[in-house]
């Protein structure tokens, strides 16, 4: 069984195509997290999900239910809008309650519900504001408390924490990440922060131009990407990318090695070993600092490489300057190949 | 600093709202005779004009079905608009054209459409089989067609307040309510409603002002006819004013419009000001 699935799911407008037919799954009680550039068509696949827009082809799934063309209401589905999309007329509790008084549930357990979720968002001395009386953090909260206190199994969030200053984003994190495992949702979150996707996410959805890039969980995305496009939209700073004519690639084991059809050789920054001298006449590759990033634990060295540039994280202690001829090394198995294409080669 | 504002506000605006008062009380100037204190005379030759009565009347019907008919309509249409906005410049277009055109221009419109025999009006009925009828001639309808030609004109100007605020509604309100199920009306009634009610509050004010206040399409249409049947109090006071030229007569009526149109003003504005605000 499956939370949400797409089969060959395609929306265009006219010869705008914001997403090419793609196939997708998203397990029950998950935290998948749909990443990617702005304008790639994050926001318009959970509008997909959500019933606010329908797909050109395709069919959709939300357990194992066809809802391709349901309206909203019918899909078990609530979901955190950008902007929180909160009533500027209403108070937080008639905020949270506008879904129940659509239902017409009693006011008994409205009023029980009411007070839990006000309990679990930590608003239950702001229950009688105006969202105009509140933080952006707050008003975040409340947007949140009234998507669960539907208790529906699916909600979806674009962007929910981009609003908000980095302090508060980073405590928001962790505690939609809490509030997700104790309810037992399926989250569908998009954002196009890797950090915070790969930091939250059980499942990351990478999209492109419309495509679905790479979907996996966050270790496997980081430790294979499976194409340039993740490898390097993913890690601070990312995965380096060499040409493998590079000419001061020339004297590499590693570039000697290389499979057949690999055009693109990528090493992560904290697989580079970095060196004054030759390391007993090995494969090292001969390059100069071009610039020092101090971070404290550690610096990021930028290191030209003939024309090339690698990124080489040392620690922080380790003093280097600029312009300083060194020698950068990697061991074979930190070695990423991608063909001309840009897909993966697999060794 | 206060001193030219102040100048400006009692030349323009409060000597002649007090100086028409004084007239009031002053006979109307004949000839070689001056003006002088006549006391309530003017306030009783109006307690006795037929006339006067008749307009008070018909100004209310008047106000009566273009207030609520205006504004009702103008938020109908504004709705549906909206729904279809994007990018249908022509639509929009076609709803504005009242607002720039002038209410002479908008009365001869509506007196083509209102002329017996050949006007538009009858060409429609007699194409169902229906007997001509000469609409603005006739004292059962002429207050009526009247009537339709403000509310026409007002409707179309107060959408675009309402299309306006409308506008300024976060399109993802709607998308919040749908994903809750919430229907059309349930969020009307719940969120549209209140958001629209200081444009509700701003158009009704609008709407008072303009039914005692219009009388353009009273002279070009009717000139009051006929037998009075369309005369309103603004067109009665202009001919008392301008035709007959009893200044002192006029400025009684003047006074009791001013009186009508405060009196309307401030209990709107008492009964409606609490609910405006979130
Ligand atoms: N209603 C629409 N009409 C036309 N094009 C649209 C519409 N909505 C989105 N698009 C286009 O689809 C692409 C993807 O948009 P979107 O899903 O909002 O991207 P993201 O959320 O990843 O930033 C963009 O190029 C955008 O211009
Ligand atoms: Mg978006």
């Amino acid at each position: 069984m499956s939370a949400i699935e797409f089969k060959g799911v395609s929306r265009r407008w006219g010869d705008v195509t914001a997403l090419h037919p793609s196939d997708l799954r998203v397990e029950p009680g998950t935290f998948a997290v749909l990443l990617g550039p702005s304008g790639c068509g994050k926001s318009t696949t959970l509008r997909l999900i959500a019933g606010l827009d329908s797909p050109s082809e395709g069919a959709i799934f939300i357990n194992d239910r066809d809802v391709t063309t349901a309206p909203p209401v019918a899909r078990d589905v609530a979901m955190v809008f950008q902007n929180y999309a909160l009533f500027p007329h209403l108070t937080v509790a008639d905020n949270i309650l506008f879904g129940l008084q659509v239902r017409k549930t009693p006011r008994a357990v409205q009023q029980e519900r009411l007070q839990h979720v006000l309990s679990v968002v930590g608003l239950e001395q702001l229950a009688a504001r105006k969202p105009s009386q509140l933080s952006g953090g707050q008003q975040q909260r409340v947007a949140l408390a009234r998507a669960i206190v539907a208790q529906k199994t699916v909600c979806l969030m674009d962007e929910p924490l981009s609003n908000l200053d980095a302090k508060l984003r980073q405590e928001m994190r962790a505690e939609l990440r809490d509030l997700q495992q104790k309810l037992k949702l399926t989250v569908v979150y998009v954002t196009h922060d890797q950090t915070e996707a790969m930091s939250m996410a059980d499942q990351v959805i990478l999209m492109n131009q419309g495509r679905i890039e790479q979907a996996a969980t966050p270790r496997e995305m980081y430790a294979a990407p499976q194409t340039t496009f993740a490898a390097k939209f993913i890690g601070t700073p990312s995965m380096s990318l060499l040409d493998v004519n590079n000419p001061a690639l020339a004297s590499s084991a590693a570039v000697a090695a290389r499979p057949s059809n690999a055009a693109t050789l990528g090493v992560r920054p904290e697989d580079v070993s970095i060196s004054r001298e030759p390391s007993r006449g090995t494969s090292a590759v001969s390059a100069t600092v071009a610039s020092v990033e101090y971070l404290g634990a550690d610096s990021i060295l930028r290191c030209n490489v003939g024309d090339a540039l690698l990124h080489a994280r040392v620690l922080g202690q380790a003093r280097w300057d600029a312009n300083t001829p060194v020698f950068v090394d990697w061991p074979a198995s930190a070695n990423h190949w991608f063909d001309a294409n840009g897909q993966r080669v697999i060794v | 600093m206060l001193l030219p504002a102040l100048a400006l506000l009692v030349a323009f605006t409060h000597y002649p709202a007090v100086a028409t008062f004084i007239d009031s009380f002053m006979s109307t100037p004949k000839g070689n005779r001056p003006s002088t204190f006549v006391g309530l005379e003017n306030y009783r030759i109006m307690v006795e004009d037929p006339i006067f009565w008749q307009s008070f009347r018909n100004n209310l019907w008047f106000a009566l079905a273009t207030i609520p008919l205006s504004v009702g309509l103008a938020l109908a249409m504004a709705l549906w608009v909206n729904a279809r906005l994007s990018g249908q410049a022509f639509l929009r277009m076609a709803y504005f054209t009242p607002t720039v055109l002038p209410m002479i221009a908008v009365a001869n419109i509506w007196l083509f459409f209102y002329t017996p025999t050949y006007g538009l009006l009858e060409q429609i009925g007699g194409m169902f089989g229906f007997p001509s009828h000469n609409w603005l001639g006739d004292k059962s309808t002429a207050l009526g067609a009247i009537t339709m030609v403000a509310i026409w004109k007002e409707a179309g100007f107060f959408m675009i307040f309402y299309l306006a605020a409308l506008q300024g509604i976060n399109p993802s309100l709607r998308e919040a309510a749908a994903i809750e199920g919430a229907g059309r009306w349930f969020f009307f009634r719940r969120v549209l409603w209140p958001l629209l009610m200081p444009t509700t509050i701003f158009v009704l004010v609008n709407a008072v002002i303009n039914a005692f206040r219009m009388v353009d399409h009273v002279v070009v249409m009717t000139r009051g006819g006929p037998d009075n049947a369309t005369s309103l109090l603004l067109f009665h006071l202009y001919e008392v004013g301008f035709r007959y030229w009893d200044t002192g007569y006029a400025a009684a009526i003047t006074v009791v419009l001013l009186v009508v149109l405060a009196s309307v003003a401030l209990a709107q504005f008492f009964l409606m000001d609490r609910k405006a605000h979130y």
